[in-house]
């Protein structure tokens, strides 16, 4: 038994090592690819691309539900990017509250009879589309509640531009993202299938006319630690797997998508939640199955902010909803695609990756755990196994942190403050005492929920920005 | 009415029927008597530029007018500051010094030669030479107000600056409610404006501004990034004067200003 719980224990150690060793070589590529991304965002001239005539036309596309309190502001900002060509299409999937009546008034949309409508996806009954002509590119859909890709694909049906943008109503683009995106894509338009955008944490920023005015780091312990945890996910990984096309998830809150081979796979899958990874997996397993060329970009650069949840029952409930999207979307895909020659880096590396070493993660993080606890138990000589173990994870971790930080540094320094950088320090290593176990409990649960066939896309409740604005504006003056 | 005017317009008019232009100078003089004139005529004779000068002084308001024929305004100015060492060395100076030339600065008019006069009466500062001209330095009193709305702060202190410096009045607002609310408040002349405002939209200001109570209507440019023809169209349908996509000319920004409102 002791001989038993020491090699699993052992084996957890390797696990950890290989995981993070892993994630490190990721983050190589990220740093080979960063200088490239910044060259060419600082040689180019967005400015003068965003009246182009040869930028293409993009539908944005704003899923919402219950969100009578950020709406109107977040369709305020979207009207004013900086970008030639695009619409705006504000799908209200069945809200229980005013989100409906708050845009109509607001923006004085009237129902209208004649809006062509393509049946290309299948959603739930659509009520009706509200337009003004005083606003020509803004469309508001109002729909039974069908859950998120639903609203998305009733928006696809509507949509009259070949480029779909998926933003979250919660979520605040800045004005010149759409146009660096674009760039993106029109480097190599045939290829590229989908691009995500960098998401940021907006809590503690002041936004002003649905503009992020003046950047600011969470004065809040949670949304703290997710800003650093998304300064980690986004730049450290997602930069280094775009280079090696192996992205699989472009997130929900912000990605462009060409529109027609999200409807060759099918439009957004229903009833799950992690449709964001779901539509970027269909999309790698079309394009290889049909042997296309093809990429899935990551613009580091584009970034949308959103605001993060604040306390701990909100924010387990996304964590555990996330936790059920992935599990789905790997049980479904893995059994067809993984180690399958045929799928390429995608099915080799990407999917296998993500099973063992994302899904996975609580189980064996967990047992490894215990099973070190009970060896030490058993024979506290050895303790150093177990220090062993928690350093390994630590260290490990803090130096990913680090090498994520360095990279925003490097390229972006949206912070510039040195208080700034010292306070991202002091919560990356932070981050690994309380915060990391908890995620991984919380992903633990929603595998729990999954099983138990709960898939119900739980609460999310927002707060205004004005109300967050004002919030901040007040403690300005407190302090100073 | 002084007795320059006349005198000085009707050589004027017989200059521009000559298709050449002629420099005029005003300056304001104390108690310059007829032999003194004399003297320093002579004096400016036997120098060159050999051009045919005219010499006219007004005892009422002891003002020295002079007249160059053919001559462009760097002659004038040149030949003004000559005129203005003279007569400070006869102690003769008493005020400053007004110059133009016709029709380069200004039509030849005798409201034109009347207002130069009046504007050389209102300049208390002593021997400082003053160009004439009727679009900004004639019309201080009143100088032509623009509305400034665009959401990039660089283009708008930078703007602010260079129309300033040009003599305009300028009045800033980075979004569209503020735009109307300055607009109202102020009743620019001329706006300049882009599309892309936040909270409220170019044409939705243009929309209102077509709409508001205004006794003189004002002129509406476009500076914009947005270079799509839908764009162009639509502006020129709401009644914009003037379309400019960005990156511009200031240069051919203010041109294009000034033809608007002159």
């Amino acid at each position: 038994m002791r001989d038993f719980l020491l090699y699993y224990g052992m084996f957890a150690v390797y696990y950890v090592i290989a995981i993070n060793s892993l994630y490190f070589i990721i983050m190589m590529f990220s740093f080979k690819n960063i200088l490239g991304i910044l060259k060419s965002s600082v040689y180019s001239r967005f400015q003068k691309l965003s009246g182009s005539e040869h930028v293409p036309p993009i539908s944005i596309l704003v899923p919402a539900y219950n969100e009578e309190l950020t709406i109107i502001e977040n369709v305020r900002s979207l009207l004013a990017l900086n970008y030639p060509r695009y619409e705006v299409i504000v799908v209200n999937d069945g809200s229980k509250d005013d989100t409906l009546q708050v845009l109509t008034r607001e923006f004085k949309l009237e129902a209208s009879a004649h809006m062509p409508i393509q049946p290309l996806l299948q959603t739930s009954n659509i009520r009706g589309i509200y337009h003004n002509p005083a606003y020509p590119n803004l469309y508001l859909i109002d729909k039974e509640n069908g859950g998120k890709a639903d609203s998305l694909n009733a928006g696809i049906n509507l949509s009259h531009y070949p480029l779909i943008a998926s933003i979250d109503a919660d979520s605040l683009l800045e004005k010149d993202a759409l146009i660096r995106i674009a760039k993106v894509y029109m480097e190599n338009p045939e290829e590229t299938v989908a691009i995500g955008g960098d998401i940021r944490i907006a809590n503690g920023c002041k936004i002003e006319d649905g503009v992020v005015s003046d950047i600011r780091l969470p004065d809040k312990f949670l949304p703290m630690m997710q800003s650093v945890e998304y300064l980690k996910a986004f730049l450290g990984g997602r930069i280094g797997w775009s280079a090696i096309n192996g992205l699989i998830i472009v997130s929900g809150a912000f990605g462009v998508f060409r529109k027609d081979y999200v409807i060759k796979v099918g439009g957004y899958r229903e009833g799950y939640p992690g449709e964001d990874m779901n539509i970027i997996i269909k999309l790698h397993k079309y394009m290889l199955e049909n042997k296309l060329p093809y990429r899935v970009a990551f613009c580091p650069d584009a970034v949308c902010w959103t605001q993060a949840p604040d306390s701990f029952r909100i924010l387990g409930s996304q964590r555990r909803r996330w936790g059920r999207g992935n599990l789905k979307n790997m049980i479904e895909y893995g059994q067809h695609m993984v180690l399958r020659p045929k799928y390429k880096l995608f099915g080799m590396l990407t999917l296998p990756f993500n099973i063992l070493f994302e899904t996975l993660n609580p189980y064996f993080r967990i047992t490894g755990l215990l099973a070190l606890i009970g060896y030490t138990l058993l024979d506290m000589t050895n303790a150093n196994v177990l220090v062993l173990y928690g350093l390994l994870n630590v260290i490990y971790g803090v130096l990913l942190g680090v090498g994520a930080l360095l990279l925003e540094e490097i390229a972006f320094r949206r912070y510039p403050r040195i208080r700034d950088i010292v306070k991202m320090l002091f919560y990356t290593i932070l981050m690994f005492f309380g915060y990391r176990q908890v995620g991984v409990i919380w992903r633990f649960l929603g595998h729990i929920e999954f099983l138990r066939n709960n898939n119900s896309w739980g609460t999310m409740t927002r707060k205004s920005w004005q109300a967050e604005g004002n919030k901040n504006i007040s403690s300005l003056e407190a302090r100073g | 009415m002084s007795n320059l005017v006349p005198a000085f317009f009707q050589l004027l008019s017989e200059m521009e029927a000559k298709q050449t232009s002629s420099g005029i100078i005003f300056v304001a003089c104390s108690n310059l008597s007829k032999d003194d004139l004399e003297v320093l005529k002579n004096h400016f004779e036997q120098e060159p530029p050999a051009a045919v000068t005219h010499y006219n002084y007004d005892k009422t308001k002891n003002i020295l007018g002079v007249l160059l024929e053919e001559q462009k305004l760097g002659t004038t100015h040149f030949h003004a500051l000559r005129v203005k060492d003279y007569l400070r060395e006869k102690q003769l100076l008493a005020g400053s010094v007004a110059i133009a030339s016709f029709p380069e600065n200004a039509r030849t008019t005798p409201q034109m030669l009347l207002k130069m006069l009046q504007n050389l009466e209102q300049q208390k500062s002593q021997g400082e030479i003053h160009i004439f001209d009727p679009v900004s330095g004639g019309s201080e009193k009143d100088p032509t107000s623009i509305l400034l709305v665009n959401p990039d702060q660089t283009v708008n202190d930078f703007l602010t600056i260079y129309l300033k410096r040009k003599g305009y009045q300028v009045i800033v607002a980075s979004d569209g409610v503020e735009g109307m609310q300055k607009y109202e408040e102020s009743m620019p002349d001329l706006v300049i404006t882009d599309l892309n405002l936040p909270v409220m939209s170019g044409y939705q200001l243009m929309e209102r501004i077509k709409h508001a109570e205004n006794d003189r209507e004002s002129k509406i440019v476009i500076l914009t990034d947005k270079r799509l023809e839908e764009d162009v169209q639509k502006s020129f349908a709401l009644g914009a004067s003037d379309y400019i996509t960005k990156p511009f000319s200031p240069v051919e920004l203010e041109a294009r200003v000034k033809r608007l409102i002159s």
